[in-house]
Order: C-alpha cells, then structure tokens, then sequence
C-alpha cells in the first residue's frame, strides 16, 4: 500500500503544482490530459490496493477517480478558445484545466496521504493540510506579488533629493523693467518631490488624532462607566454604524456641507477656512477644494469609533481588585476613573489611536472628492493632499485637470511604497503594543 | 457582576467629567443623523424629479428622462458576491490553522501575518488593477493571441475583456477584505467552549470530526456575523472599484451573471453623479441630488445588514453565557 499511495502523493501534488501554475500562464496546455489520466490511474491502483490489503470498498475514492477520467476527456474536447452566451469575454481553457487539476489534485492528495501515513485518525487529521493550506498559499502568493511588485517598482527612483523636495508647477507673470520700460514675463517654477504628500500625509493624520482622540474617549468613558444599557446600545451601534457605512457616503456628505457654506458664506474666512487656501509666488490667493481641517473632520468620524472601542476594552480590562482597593481606601467614583481606570487603559488608547492613524492615512475614499496636488503648501489651512491621494492623482490626474499624472506619473509606485512602510509601520507598532497588553496582569 | 453593582445601583452625581463625557458621547449620534439628513433633504430633488423611474433599470438622461439605479444595485450585488466568493474559504481556513491545527509557531505567524496585511491601504491594491488585468484577466479572458484568425472569428472585438470588470474589482476586494475578516473568524473559533471540545475528543473524534460536527456548527453565529461585516466592508468599498471597474452608470448585463462587464456599483455611480467622475466640473444639482439618492439606497442596505450582524452578534454573546 505504501508504494501506490506514495506514487498517488507525488502524481497529485504534481497536478497541484501544475494547476497553481496554469493559473499563472497560459503557455501549459500540453500537460493537464496526461496528468490527469496518470492521477487516474494511481487512485485506481490505490482503490485496488486497499481493496486487496485491508479488504476495504473506499467508493469515494473511485469516484474521485471517475471525476479524474471525465474531467480528463472534456479537456481533450474543449477548444483552446470559449466564447458562448453572449459573455462578454473569452474564456481560455488553461483556467479551466487549473480548476480542475486543483480541484482533483488536492482529494486525490489527501487519500494518498492518509493511506501513506497508515489510516489512522492522526493520519487522517494529517491529510487534511492540503485542503487547508493550498488555498492560503495562492492567496499569500497574491499578497507577495504585489508587495514585491511595489518594491520593484518603487525603490529603485526612491531618492533622497526626491523625499525632501515639494512638488511644484506654478506658472504667473513677473514684471521686469527693460530700458526704462515694463515687460511681462512669464516665470514657471516646476519641481518634482514627494514632500508635500508625506508631510500632508503626517498632517492629516496629526488632526485627525487631535479631533477624534477627545471624542473616542469620552465616548468610551460614557458607554462603559455611566450610560444606562438602552442609552449605550445606541451610543455604540452609531459608532459602529460610522465605520460601517461607506466612506463614500461621508464623502458627498462633506461635499453638500461645503456647497451649503459656499452658497451660505461666499467670500468670507468661513468659506476659506472650509475652501482651504494658499498663495501663489506673486502673492496671488487661490482657494482649494476643500482644507485639512475640514477633510480631517471627516477622517475622524471613521477614526472614533476606533478610539472610543479600546477604551472601552482597556476601562472593561481593569481587573476588579484593584478597582475594590481603591473604592476601599474612599476614593470616590471619579478619582477612580481619573487616577485608576484611565492610566490603565492608556496603552489600550495609544494601540487604538496609532491604529487610527494608520487609517487615517490611508482613508482616500472620504477625501478624493476634496484633496489637490497640494503645491501651495501644507498647514492646517491649506488645501488636502496626501500620500493615498498622490497615488490616486498619478491615475486620474489628467481628468482631474492637474499636472501631477504628467509630470509624476511614473513615481506612483514609489509613493505606494513610502505610503505602505508608514501605514505597515504603525500597525506593526499596534500589534506589539497588542501583545504587551495581552501578558498583562488580569487579576487575582 | 460585582462591578455593576457597586456603580450602577448608586446613582452618579452631574460632576464635570460626567457632563464633558456626556456632551462628547453624542457626537456620534448627531454626525449619524446628520448625515442621513443631509442624504434625505438632498435627495428631495431627485425623488421630485425622477420619482419611481429612479428604481427602474433604464438610464437615459435629459429631458423628463429616466436615471434608473437598478443596474448599479445588481453590481454592487454582484461585487460582493464576488468578492465573498473568495475571500470566505480562504479566511475560514486561515482561522481554522490559526486554531485547531495549529502546528508549532504556525498560528503566531499567520496573527501577525494577518495583522501586517491589514495595514495595507485600499489604494496600494488599487493601483495593483492595471497589473492584475495584465498578468491574470487579459491572458485568461482574451487569449493570447489576439491576430489569431480563429478567435477574431469567434468573437467580436468588442467581446473581449476591458481593463476593467466586476471579476477584477471583485479579487481586488477580497484580498482587502481578508485581512479584515481571518481575525474574526479567529474569534468565533477561539471563543468556542473549550468544555465542547473536550467532550468531542473524549469520545474519540479527531480533529477534524471535531471541527466539522463541534466547533463550527457551535461558531456559526460569529462567523455570519463576521460574513455580514466582510459584506458591508466590500460593498461599502469605493476607490478599489473606482480603478477596477469605473464610474458609469449602466444597465442590468445580459447574462445575468457576466462578471466580466463594467457593471458599476452604487459606490462609484455616487461618485459619477455627485462629483462628476473625478472631474473639476459638477454635474449640475439633478445628478448631485441623484447621486445623494443612490447614497441613501447604499445605507439603508447597510443599516439593513448592520442589523442582521447586530442581531446575530448578540444571540451568540446569549449562547456563550448560557
């Protein structure tokens, strides 16, 4: 038995190789029949073999061998090319020769294995990684690709030169004096840089955790400590319902409240303040679509209920003896909450507000509809950009009647790298601080 | 227990930590209400305007025209449904190694593995779109060849795959939605009494048996719900789609099921209306009043399923007490 198992092993962990790869490329058309008519034959001389050494019918395992030659006589059928019913694409069959090859591979390998390993039910707990580990090593593959991809891309034009230099494209007029006489000139400024992005990243992130950092924790606070549970159950399924909903939503509703201040407030500090505003080289105001503060308003509506549920859980994680010691020694409720409950739950606060900035970082699908380039500088005024946003413009730049796609067009990877170690960076900081607060004390 | 009982029976004082938490505390109920009142109030044009052929399936602008929203609900349908497809197994089976055949070090590696990938913004997969279309979808829905005289004869250049598809939208979403979804499996598993598992190995399962007839029918709850979250993530998701499949409205596919048209969804068909398709131009109130429709449609669906999860949430807290 060992030796028919065995073959089985090697025949269908050989049909999974081959269908991984087929799903890679298009170029393996020639193998997927001969794998499959030789997998065929090893599950029926494995069917044979144990009906003749332990006496046993295993049906399922001639019927997974059945499936082997059907399957095997429809790919010989097909045509390379399908194309039927009016889809809108045609199908090449190295896709369906890789469902198949996987589909049969991976039973065919888990009744090799468990004969392999003798039968037992350890052996039969065994033979069921394939299954489990196959699709997770496709999907993990995916992720690596697209890491790797970022990294090949991206790193090679990072640059020092390019980290520190704003981006910048400004065309105005400059008054000069030839003879006696005044002359218009046409001066153009154009840099290439990726600083006011980062920068505009760290500023987004900066008010967002200032705006929502109050508002988590009282909400936290109130939920846990004094809310009565109907009043509670409301507080969190709204601030569920925050981050539940699309960003989308908050997006055009950020977009009908600065329609409403512009129509309401035209060409007052108000509508500026909202609008976002810079100065061009010769002193010229322009306004922006929409500034940090404003934008920032937002992100933090998906950044609260963040803040607000680990504060919850670090208040809930206080461990009850030592609050007991505290109301003993007559401290009232407050000077608990004050000196004992929120020192506690201050790590928990930092992993959900770094968790938060991550987030906020990342947040493009509230602020694409009102960031820029973000060429006339970044303060608090100033109009939105970031990183995510960088990246988006480089795509829609064009249709979006700015320069950025023209002239940066090439650095989007290298933005989605500088964009990836900020956010990887601060959940991998959350995550430690996690597992720091998951050894300690619980109580007696 | 003892806990409540010491602060809920007596009744706090009005003191100022009180009051300034209290204020704070209904932030989010009025950002919530607000914003499905600014959606109502500027949707009334829209309902005013367009009435019930808003519901219909046709889009023809103009005049006394008809904006149908139908074909962009059947594609966020659609999207989700792709997206889920994938994305379920492949978490369940993430959880299911992190817990019950976890072998060594294999369950710290896949939690931090899972933690490092749910850093990964929406955009980067995004911008992936053109690079998954050139290595997956193009070679696999077009062929290769196309001067192959063949497959022109077969199928009509127009049949051929575009650079963007619910199918692309749809993998790109799952692999967002994964690293979201594995860490709640992983709670629905691991909250699964451990009393229930000794009884299944003490009569002589395996692991496996274990899993399938104890552990997962005992979860089923925290996974639906966990599903109904993955669910409201995908469909709630908009610059993933806006890259993969675009932003215009159309009308139902004829196959039903063709994953390889540009079906948009709500997300993007309010982005097209209300904000002019990542144009500097606005569309003109009717369309921004339309789009604010769609947007409402898009949360009534969410509350909807945030209700389902709510619900199944709570019965699962009810039998882990029990």
């Amino acid at each position: 038995m060992k030796v028919t198992s065995f073959l089985g092993l090697v025949i269908s962990g050989l049909a999974m190789i081959f269908g991984c790869l087929s799903l890679a490329t298009n170029s393996l058309e020639a193998y997927p029949v001969p794998i499959l008519c030789a997998l065929f034959l090893a599950l029926t001389a494995l069917f044979i073999d144990i009906k003749l050494s332990r006496k046993e019918t295993k049906l399922s395992i001639i019927f997974v061998a059945a499936l082997t030659l059907i399957s095997a006589v429809i790919l010989r059928i097909l045509p390379l090319y399908l194309h039927g019913f009016n889809f809108n694409g045609v199908i090449h069959r190295s896709i369906i020769s890789a469902i198949l090859l996987i589909g049969l591979g991976v039973p065919a390998m888990c009744f090799s294995l468990l004969y392999l390993l003798g039968a037992t039910p350890k052996a039969y707990d065994i033979s069921r990684y394939p299954l489990l580990v196959l699709p997770i090593c496709i999907v993990l593959a995916v992720y690596a690709m697209i890491i790797f991809k970022i990294i090949a891309a991206g790193v090679p034009r990072l640059n020092w030169a390019l980290l520190v230099t704003p981006f910048k494209y400004q065309i105005w007029d400059v008054e000069v004096w030839q003879n006696g006489w005044p002359n218009f000139v046409s001066k153009t400024v154009q840099q290439i840089g990726l600083l006011n992005s980062i920068l505009g990243t760290f500023m987004l992130m900066g008010l967002t955790a200032l705006i929502s950092l109050p508002i988590g924790i009282g909400v936290g606070i109130f939920v846990h400590q004094y809310a009565r549970p109907k009043l509670g159950g409301v507080i969190r399924f709204s601030s569920t319902a925050l981050r539940a909903i699309s960003g989308i939503i908050l997006a055009i509703t950020a977009l009908s409240l600065a329609h409403v201040v512009n129509n309401a407030f035209h060409d007052t500090f108000l509508n500026y303040l909202v609008q976002g505003f810079g100065y061009y080289g010769n002193g010229t105001m322009l306004t922006g679509r929409s500034s940090f503060l404003f934008a920032s308003l937002f992100v933090s509506l998906l950044v609260i209920p963040v803040i607000a549920r680990s504060t919850e859980e670090g208040l809930k994680s206080l461990p009850k003896d030592i609050m007991e010691g505290s109301l003993a020694v007559g401290a009232s409720e407050e000077h608990t909450l004050t000196h004992i409950s929120l020192p506690w739950s201050l790590p928990n606060i930092v992993t959900g507000l770094v968790l938060g900035c991550a987030e906020a970082a990342g947040a493009l699908s509230i602020i694409f509809l009102m960031s820029g380039a973000g060429e006339l500088g970044v303060n608090p005024l100033s109009e939105t950009t970031s990183l995510a946003y960088f990246i988006f413009d480089c795509r829609f730049g064009t249709q979006m009647g700015d320069v950025v796609e023209t002239y940066m067009g090439s650095y989007q990877y290298t933005a989605a790298f500088v964009l990836l170690v900020i956010t990887i960076g601060l959940t991998v900081a959350a995550l430690i601080m996690k597992n720091k607060l998951a050894k300690r004390y619980k109580g007696a | 227990m003892q806990k409540d009982i010491i602060f809920k029976k007596r009744k706090s004082r009005w003191s100022g930590l009180k009051i300034v938490a209290f204020i704070l505390a209904f932030i989010p109920i009025l950002a919530l209400s607000g914003i499905i009142m600014s959606l109502v109030l500027n949707s009334r044009v829209a309902i005013h305007t367009a009435g019930w052929s808003l519901l219909s399936d046709t889009y023809k602008p103009g005049f006394q025209g008809s904006y149908g929203l139908l074909g962009a609900v059947w594609g966020t349908f659609l999207i989700t449904l792709v997206a889920i497809i994938i994305a379920t197994p492949v978490s369940l089976f993430l959880a299911v190694l992190a817990n019950d055949f976890s072998i060594g070090f294999l369950s710290a590696i896949i939690r931090w593995t899972l933690g490092v990938l749910s850093g990964i913004p929406p955009i980067i997969f995004a911008a992936m779109a053109p690079v998954f279309f050139e290595l997956f979808i193009w070679p696999k829905f077009a062929g290769k060849g196309l001067s192959e005289p063949a497959l022109l004869k077969m199928a009509p250049y127009s049949a051929l795959p575009l650079d963007g598809s619910t199918l692309l939208g749809g993998i790109l979403l799952a692999l967002l939605i994964i690293p979201f979804l594995a860490p709640l499996f992983d709670d629905a598993i691991k909250n699964v009494s451990h009393t229930l598992k000794e009884a299944s190995f003490s009569l002589g399962a395996n692991r496996w048996h274990t899993l399938m007839n104890v552990t997962l029918p005992s979860a089923i709850s925290g996974i639906s719900s966990a599903i109904m979250m993955g669910i409201l993530t995908a469909m709630g998701e908009s610059v993933i789609v806006a890259f993969a499949v675009g932003f215009k409205l159309d009308s139902i596919p004829t196959p039903l099921f063709d994953i390889l048209k540009r079906t948009a969804p709500l997300t993007t068909v309010i982005v097209g209306f209300s904000a002019g398709g990542f144009t500097p131009i606005s569309n003109g109130p009717l369309l921004f009043s339309i789009g604010n429709f769609a947007g409402l449609m898009l949360l009534l669906v969410a509350f909807t399923i945030l209700g389902i999860s709510t619900y199944l949430q709570n019965r699962f807290k009810k039998r882990l007490i029990s």
